[in-house]
């Protein structure tokens, strides 16, 4: 079923992709404020869908090793915590780009833009602490997982957040993907479609070499108990 | 400082335009007959208001018309360029004078509208920019620029794919080597295994004497 379910993905991945740009590049209609540069949308808000779900996948996986100790759980923590690293940085380069044709700016400091740094960041430390910690450092990190889960709706609800605090956000207050037009909507979600597929796609490739890490692992300690390798 | 004196041009000379399609070629409007003593910059209104009666100079080729004529700075601004083209809207001239028994519209003359207009006599070239970007060409050129600037989108789509395959490129590298690192690790673990089984079968045989065969290696 594996053997197959990844070709699968792939290629309907890619299909979605291709039909992703032929729209957004040639179908959907302009945007009447920002004009051609609105369209870096469809690439940039599944971008931050896919983050958003690889967080929160990463947190709750990291909840269920805490709690049963299961290493299985660890896999599926450490791999949706790399893929947030992923989408995060994707998510904040597009964002720049488009804050640079929006705003004018490569970057300003607020609400939502700080906290969605913050959110990479704790991702970032966290795939660190993963990967040169070493074992034993598998709790700390699940700890850290579990802080960025809790950072997700902040980032989510800054705009309303800034509003309430007084101050002022770039990012508009309104629900934006609800006001599309149905034309924009349809290259919307199939793009978020196409954006879901290529995680999952990651996903199972990145558990195979997480599962291969470990494995790796086992051989080098009966390497050890062999002979064969110094400790 | 020029920067600020153009924007704050542009914005007033805007707030002020009439449309051309409106008026009849000869410019009776008004609102574009300067006012006498007046250094506004929309003099040009006040002989051939419309550059659309300009091409009678002679000159139609509209790209050459702006650069290839450079007289010295005038008292008072230039016609504009006779490209041919009637621009979309004009530099207005002064504010219309109050109706009587109507409050005065706010007025927007002002110190900085005075330096800016003084800078527009002095520059020439710049008068002609700003006549320029009036114009429908001009709009539309830019307007074209706006709605097919896919500068932004294409670099947006790069920045995926080359985080993308650079994140992919990283982890195969890395499972790669993983994988060999497994089959040879498992290959000598394999030869110790089989080295560890024909020890022991030797020993084995060492200590059952009437086993056929293996005397000699005992």
């Amino acid at each position: 079923m594996r053997r197959y379910l990844v070709p699968l993905l792939a290629a309907c991945a890619a299909v979605g992709l291709a039909g992703t740009l032929y729209l957004v590049f040639y179908v959907t209609k302009l945007e009447q404020n920002l004009f051609f540069n609105q369209k870096i949308f469809y690439w940039h808000v599944p971008n931050w869908f896919m983050l958003f779900s690889m967080v929160f996948l990463c947190g709750g996986a990291s909840i269920g090793y805490l709690v049963k100790r299961d290493p299985k759980w660890d896999d599926v923590a450490f791999a949706a915590g790399e893929l947030a690293v992923l989408f995060g940085a994707i998510g904040l380069v597009t964002g720049s780009i488009w804050g640079k044709a929006a705003w004018g700016h490569w970057w300003i400091w607020e609400l939502r833009l700080t906290t969605s740094l913050i959110l990479w960041l704790t991702m970032l430390g966290y795939a660190l602490v993963r990967r040169f910690a070493g074992p034993g450092s598998e709790p700390l990190c699940a700890g850290l997982a579990i802080f960025g889960m809790v950072n997700v709706p902040l980032v989510y609800f800054a705009v309303k957040l800034a509003d309430k605090l007084g101050q002022a956000s770039a990012h508009p207050k309104a629900k934006v993907v609800a006001q599309l037009d149905a034309s924009m909507k349809g290259t919307f979600w199939l793009s978020v479609l196409t954006f879901a597929l290529v995680c999952a796609l990651l996903f199972l490739v990145r558990i195979d070499a997480i599962r291969d890490a470990r494995r790796l692992r086992a051989v080098r300690e009966r390497g050890l108990d062999a002979g064969i390798l110094e400790p | 400082m020029r920067t600020l004196v153009s924007i704050v041009t542009l914005s007033l000379s805007l707030a002020w335009v009439a449309p051309v399609g409106a008026q009849p070629a000869g410019g009776a409007d008004p609102a574009a007959a300067p006012a006498a003593g007046s250094a506004a910059p929309a003099a040009p209104a006040a002989g051939s208001a419309d550059p659309a009666a300009a091409p009678a100079a002679g000159s139609a080729d509209p790209a050459a018309a702006p650069v290839a004529i450079r007289p010295e700075p005038p008292a008072q601004p230039p016609a504009p360029p006779p490209t041919g083209e009637a621009p979309m809207c004009r530099l207005a001239g002064p504010p219309p004078k109050p109706e009587a028994g109507k409050p005065a519209p706010p007025s927007q003359h002002s110190a900085m509208r005075q330096v800016c207009e003084d800078e527009l006599i002095k520059d020439h070239d710049w008068w002609w920019n700003l006549v320029a970007r009036l114009r429908t060409s001009e709009h539309n050129q830019t307007s074209r620029e706006i709605t097919t600037n896919n500068r932004h989108v294409v670099m947006a789509y790069a920045a995926i794919w080359l985080l993308a395959v650079g994140f992919l490129v990283i982890m195969w590298r890395r499972q790669q080597a993983m994988k060999l690192e497994i089959a040879r690790l498992e290959e000598q673990l394999r030869k110790v295994e089989d080295e560890d089984a024909k020890r022991k079968a030797a020993k084995a045989t060492a200590k059952s004497p009437k086993d056929p065969g293996d005397g000699g290696a005992a």
